[in-house]
């Protein structure tokens, strides 16, 4: 998963956790509102705790009724009203604050009703007394009363429906966050893909309908940007290159002539070998120039085929041969024994150019000759090829900066560095294409040791 | 170089050179000429590489393949029509799809801008080794003569018959006198595709052979070893 992806997991576990937390602090101000239910706003003394205090407040002595006087302002201060009915008669002993129109008697059937509901529509609660019971009243459309039935055998199944309803919300959220996490996901696929491609390189066409339009739209017109660039790179290289292949062939076909011409003056020989050396070089550069263009392109890697690696090896150096190298220079080619049952899957064509250059590389730096050997080897999950020569090498540094240099063509400090052209670069770069690695050290006489390391196939 | 009879021989093939650079026309005619060919052709377009071929029946064809009035490509194809000698591509055109496609017409060789002049010549000579051996089939060697259609050699008056392996070496190791040629390539075109363990066996054909074509067989001046590699059959003193 990458980047994008996580921080869009991220987003939609936030989502999650926010209305979990919206949910239980509900719940928490639930309970905390029905906790506080039963005291009145503004510090009034709720009904029932007032209407317990009724047994002892209101006492009967010298034949009258006399209240507390707590009870009394706490009456007052909330408007109710009160009255004490004898449980033997229905008649009303004794009453405060009694509004004109409540009766004062009543039967069993008019305290049964007005104890659930209102009387004479004042809402009013009751309470046992010694003498009686004791009613409080309280304003109109002050309380709301409401009576509920519910068998006793169903109170038992309260708590499961509470947790089945709890449950059930947060699959709900659950289920909503995971498909805005896959509708995000979906959503997003498509640019993260384009994206992917576009920084390795690799041009796109993204489906350029849905909720991110108008990116997969930039998305594509980048990439068609990218592309008519690189053709165009690729054109005026390769326009170059044939512009200068012809003059060069000119430049070094006559200046061999001369150079082989032993009627001309040694001089003249000599200045005619080094335009052809310096023709040559220019050569080197311009199919360096067309190799590195070649190397960006995917077909490349398509002509991949399994071989040998001492048969290619050996045929390579026989080439290298028999193209011509000065005397002054032996190549030694060495070998494990069993590499008969290995394998190597590549472009022969771009290893055979990798192996060239280093071949070539120690001949360039060592004008005065040298001896290279070409060793293959079979290692642990490698085949390597090895180069090494007995040369001057090069220094410590130099080689540090080698094998650190991946993205030499991009490097802002290409021209800060002492390089040593293209030739070393391709080299990298076609190892690393076909998923192995170059390392350069100095071996014990002090020459360069170059090795390019490939995965091996078993036979 | 070549061996004088050999050169000779080879040297008197008519060679038509197609490129539409005046200046590349004139070197590699120039070229050719020194080496000794004794016959160039020069045409600048497709159409006048037509009418030279038609009319001279050239042995050998140098190509460019981008021309004014066409592709050397397409050129190929008019000339296999109705004539088939060998043919070089030489061009500026350094794809691999290019090459792919010259070689994949049937072209002898392909071989790209800027080039080694003594590179050319070996190809060439090498092509025509190849393309004309039947009608000279006789490896001249300081001392030695090799009869391959005969499978003999003939060495201080002596003659020694060459095995049907021998002589598939050695015909072998010629076309590409004076080369490498790898252990690889020599038991391949010797024993086919099944080559592997073969090498043991070539050292012992290879020894046989010494004593038949070399004056000291111990040490060889014409069929040398180069070491972990494969073979070369020097075919000049």
């Amino acid at each position: 998963m990458n980047r994008l992806q996580s921080s869009i997991k991220r987003f939609v576990q936030r989502l999650a956790i926010a209305v979990l937390l919206i949910f239980v602090s509900n719940l928490l101000l639930l309970v905390i509102y029905m906790m506080q239910f039963q005291h009145s706003v503004n510090g009034q003394t709720p009904v029932l705790p007032l209407l317990k205090t009724f047994p002892k407040g209101l006492t009967f002595q010298h034949s009258q009724y006399t209240m507390d006087h707590q009870i009394k302002s706490q009456l007052d201060k909330q408007g109710m009203w009160s009255m004490l009915i004898d449980e033997k008669n229905g008649h009303v002993l004794w009453s405060y604050r009694l509004p004109e129109e409540i009766p004062t008697q009543y039967t069993l059937s008019d305290i049964a009703s007005f104890s659930r509901f209102y009387l004479k529509d004042y809402p009013v609660t009751t309470w046992s007394h010694p003498h009686g019971l004791i009613v409080v009243g309280s304003p109109k459309n002050s309380v709301w009363k409401a009576a509920y039935m519910i068998p006793t055998s169903e109170l038992g199944t309260i708590t499961g429906f509470i947790i089945t309803v709890v449950i059930c919300d947060l699959a709900i959220i659950l289920l909503i966050c995971l498909y805005i996490d896959r509708r995000s996901m979906k959503a997003v696929a498509n640019i993260l893909s384009g994206i992917q491609s576009l920084a390795s390189g690799r041009l796109i066409h993204l489906n350029d309908k849905g909720t991110f339009e108008e990116v997969a739209n930039q998305l594509n017109q980048t990439s068609d940007l990218l592309k008519k660039r690189s053709t165009a790179q690729e054109n005026w290289i390769m326009g170059i290159s044939h512009d200068v292949r012809t003059p060069l062939t000119v430049i070094i076909g006559y200046a061999e002539n001369i150079e082989a011409n032993p009627s001309l003056p040694v001089d003249v020989q000599q200045k005619a070998s080094s335009i052809k050396f310096q023709g040559i070089r220019l050569r080197d550069l311009v199919d360096d120039l067309n190799m590195i263009t070649r190397l960006e392109d995917s077909k490349e890697l398509k002509r991949n085929q399994q071989m040998p690696p001492l048969v290619f090896g050996r045929e390579v150096i026989a080439q290298f041969l028999n193209s011509g190298i000065p005397e002054s220079f032996a190549i030694e080619l060495s070998f494990d024994k069993h590499l008969d049952h290995i394998s190597i899957i590549a472009n022969k064509h771009l290893l055979q150019r990798a192996i060239n250059n280093l071949l070539h590389n120690s001949i360039k730096h060592n004008p005065s000759g040298c001896k290279i050997s070409f060793i293959i080897s079979d290692e642990k999950e490698h085949v390597t090829f090895c180069v090494s020569d007995d040369g001057i090498g090069m220094e410590e540094d130099e080689i540090a900066q080698l094998n650190i240099r991946s993205q030499y063509m991009t490097s802002t400090h290409l021209f800060n560095q002492k390089h040593h052209g293209f030739g070393l670069y391709i080299v990298q770069q076609i190892a690393k294409i076909h998923s192995g690695n170059t390392q350069f050290s100095r071996n014990r006489l002090g020459g360069l040791k170059a090795i390019i390391a490939l995965p091996k196939e078993m036979i | 170089m070549m061996d004088g009879h050999r050169a000779d021989f080879l040297r008197e093939k008519k060679i038509i050179v197609v490129d539409d650079e005046p200046k590349v026309l004139e070197m590699i005619e120039s070229l050719l000429l020194d080496e000794g060919f004794c016959t160039v052709f020069k045409a600048a377009t497709q159409h006048e590489a037509l009418d030279l071929c038609t009319l001279n029946k050239p042995d050998f064809a140098i190509l460019d393949v981008m021309l004014p009035d066409g592709d050397g490509f397409s050129l190929f194809k008019a000339i296999r029509k109705s004539m088939n000698f060998p043919v070089l591509f030489l061009t500026a055109k350094d794809q691999p799809e290019d090459l792919l496609e010259g070689l994949g017409l049937g072209a002898d060789d392909y071989m790209v801008k800027p080039f080694l002049p003594r590179e050319l010549i070996l190809r060439i000579f090498a092509i025509l080794r190849r393309s004309y051996k039947a009608d000279d089939p006789l490896i001249v060697l300081q001392g030695c003569t090799i009869d391959l259609n005969k499978a003999i050699s003939c060495r201080g008056g002596r003659t020694f018959p060459l095995t049907a392996k021998e002589v598939k070496i050695l015909s072998t190791l010629y076309s590409s006198a004076n080369r490498i040629v790898t252990i690889d390539t020599i038991c391949n075109s010797v024993w086919g595709d099944n080559r592997y363990g073969y090498e043991n066996s070539l050292m012992a054909h290879i020894c046989r052979i010494r004593e038949k074509i070399e004056i000291n067989p111990s040490s060889p001046s014409f069929l040398i070893t180069v070491k972990g590699l494969g073979y070369r059959l020097n075919v000049s003193p």
